[in-house]
């Protein structure tokens, strides 16, 4: 409900000061009396001449709906039929990993033409991923004289998407199993690419300009030259959002496990994309949209990173391991990225591994973890935790799923190679 | 610890204002001692006690409370006296509520624009001129020996305050 000019503290000073000053001196006949109420008379009558009659409606709403890591929009609070409006003031309430200019988010408009709208943008930055209510606060506005106030006003949040920023990563090296029809990695079958494989007898179907002279004049027999054929690759990426672990600093400061998940994830998905691979989605947890399904181009590049911006951290109530469904082609490379500190996903990723696909994970845990106290009971709990989660990663190692820590660019080439080159020889699990 | 909070807040102008707010009763109070008012230690202290209030809660009836402190201690501890000192008086008090009204227009975070600042400038100078009219007047009519005159008294009083929304309508514009 739009609420009603009142009178301001001030216009009550003025009146209540100046009426019994002027009373007194009029009934004592104290002429310095008058004197003293006089400045009070004065702001008292501008006050109630200059009484405000339109009673402003506010608008307040976000330019962009959705930004990247760091980057900014602008909070625009509109404030029409201000005709009897001299002041407003838009305050909006501090938020975590946002950040405004003015940095106290309160801004201050004087309305110099009246019968117009009134505009405060307040700039906004969002500094870590996730999809968040931001720019809530209040609004208030002022008659001339300051007599009469109208507000303060509620300012509903907007929901701000923050896209996570992807970091650096590139990859040279060929996914394990390409499996479909076009694309860059070199497929184990002979067919049409750039990639030499061999120099073999003229066969039925074999392309003229195939024919590899040198070596026909030699052998008295045609022959061709043949080439591996190029395919696109599966790409499933799985986030582990089952806990967070460290304090996220935003995106200038320190990454907590699921900042590196989310961000390499992000930039994982981008290179393959690229690439012209399919890549999908699964987020272990209790985060309400979990699964993307393989695909490719840039729209199911946009589709991953708002599936990445909704993660919240928490863990699933109903976790069976017999019920895990991927929906996966067989040939897919699966990579997780994961701080493997839970049951949930350390069973994910062997069932997956199980199935025969390339598995890799991507360690999450930040280095030099901030535990966010000194408490050395905390510190001691940790050690121990980090203890079991080192005989599992080396468990996971021995089960043939390699494991490595997230650095960026190369970070998955040399697994990766390991696989191709494994790929030919199946590998049996041993017990996890 | 709320209050604290937003102390910590405060810009230069908003302590510049509150400074003001602070220190404007205290003129008032000088300018009273000068008139010819005996100023006690107890007046003082509540003066300074209820000043400190309004400048850390200006949207607050503390300012209230000041202004009437003031006034009443004038009415009770002087004589008639119509010296440049009353004048001073309603100064320092209408500078007090200018700078309190000011440091209320939001949250102690909050920056006025200069534009708003010279609204306000002209304004004080319409009060003091307006004062300075009204305080001139007291002064002939005390010299006619009309003081005494309730009737007088409440012409002026009228006449004050037509006169004052005439001249601020004017001193403030076609729009304000």
């Amino acid at each position: 409900m739009n609420p009603l000019w009142r009178p301001s503290t001030a216009l009550v000073r003025s009146s209540l000061a100046s009426l019994p000053l002027a009373l007194a001196a009029v009934l004592a006949g104290r002429p310095d009396l008058l004197v003293l109420a006089a400045p009070f008379l004065v702001v008292t009558a501008g006050a109630l001449a200059w009484r405000p009659v339109q009673t402003p409606r506010p608008d307040h709403r976000l330019l962009h709906r959705s930004l990247r890591e760091g980057e900014g929009t602008v909070a625009r609070t509109t404030l029409s039929e201000t005709r009897d409006v001299e002041h407003l003031v838009v305050a909006l309430a501090p938020q975590r990993f946002t950040a405004t200019k003015p940095a106290l988010g309160t801004s201050g408009r004087t309305v110099l033409t009246p019968d117009s709208v009134a505009r405060v943008d307040t700039a906004l930055a969002s500094f870590r991923w996730g999809v968040r209510p931001v720019a809530a606060g209040q609004v208030s506005a002022t008659s001339a004289w300051s007599g009469f106030r109208w507000g303060p006003v509620e300012l509903a949040p907007e929901t701000l998407t923050t896209l996570p920023t992807p970091g650096a990563f590139g990859s040279r090296a060929p996914t394990p199993h390409p499996i479909g029809l076009v694309g860059t990695n070199p497929a184990r079958r002979t067919g049409d690419g750039t990639e030499f494989a061999s120099i073999r007898p003229f066969a039925p179907g074999d392309r003229l300009r195939r024919v590899q002279w040198r070596v026909s004049l030699r052998t008295q027999t045609l022959h061709v030259t043949s080439t591996q054929a190029e395919e696109d690759s599966s790409i499933l990426l799985v986030v582990d959002a089952l806990a967070e672990l460290g304090l996220s600093g935003g995106v200038h400061g320190a990454a907590s496990s699921l900042d590196t998940a989310v961000r390499a994830a992000g930039a994982i998905a981008d290179h393959y994309l690229h690439r012209g691979d399919r890549v999908g989605l699964r987020v272990l947890g209790a985060t309400r949209h979990r699964h993307v399904p393989t695909s490719a181009g840039q729209r199911q590049h946009r589709r991953l990173l708002d599936t990445l911006a909704r993660i919240t951290p928490g863990a699933t109530r109903d976790f069976d391991r017999r019920r895990l469904r991927f929906g996966v082609a067989a040939g897919t490379t699966v990579i997780v990225l994961s701080p493997m500190l839970s049951e949930e996903a350390i069973a994910t990723t062997v069932t997956l591994a199980r199935r025969g696909l390339s598995v890799v994970v991507v360690d999450t845990v930040p280095t030099g973890l901030d535990l966010g106290s000194q408490d050395p009971r905390l510190r001691l709990a940790w050690r121990l935790r980090a203890l079991e989660r080192q005989g599992l990663l080396r468990k996971l190692e021995v089960a043939g799923i390699p494991v490595v820590r997230w650095r960026g660019p190369g970070t998955l080439d040399v697994v990766l190679r390991r696989l191709t080159r494994r790929a030919a020889r199946p590998q049996g699990l041993g017990s996890v | 610890m709320r209050l604290l909070d937003e102390l910590s807040r405060l810009g230069g102008q908003q302590l510049m204002l509150r400074a003001l707010v602070l220190l404007a009763p205290l003129l008032a109070a000088t300018a009273e001692q000068r008139a010819g008012a005996t100023v006690s230690v107890w007046y003082l202290a509540s003066l300074v006690l209820a000043s400190l209030v309004a400048a850390l809660l200006p949207d607050s009836h503390a300012g209230l409370l000041v202004v009437l402190l003031v006034g009443g201690h004038w009415l009770t501890s002087s004589g008639q006296s119509l010296s440049l000192w009353v004048l001073c008086i309603a100064l320092a008090l209408a500078l007090f509520h200018v700078a309190g009204l000011l440091a209320s227009y939001g949250p102690p975070s909050v920056v006025l624009e200069p534009e708003l600042l010279r609204f306000w400038l002209r304004r004080y100078a319409v009060c003091a001129a307006v004062t300075a009219l009204v305080w001139l007047v007291a002064r002939v009519s005390t010299g006619l020996s009309l003081s005494g005159s309730a009737l007088v008294f409440g012409a002026g009083l009228l006449v004050v305050a037509g006169w004052s929304v005439l001249l601020s309508r004017l001193v403030a514009g076609p729009t304000r």
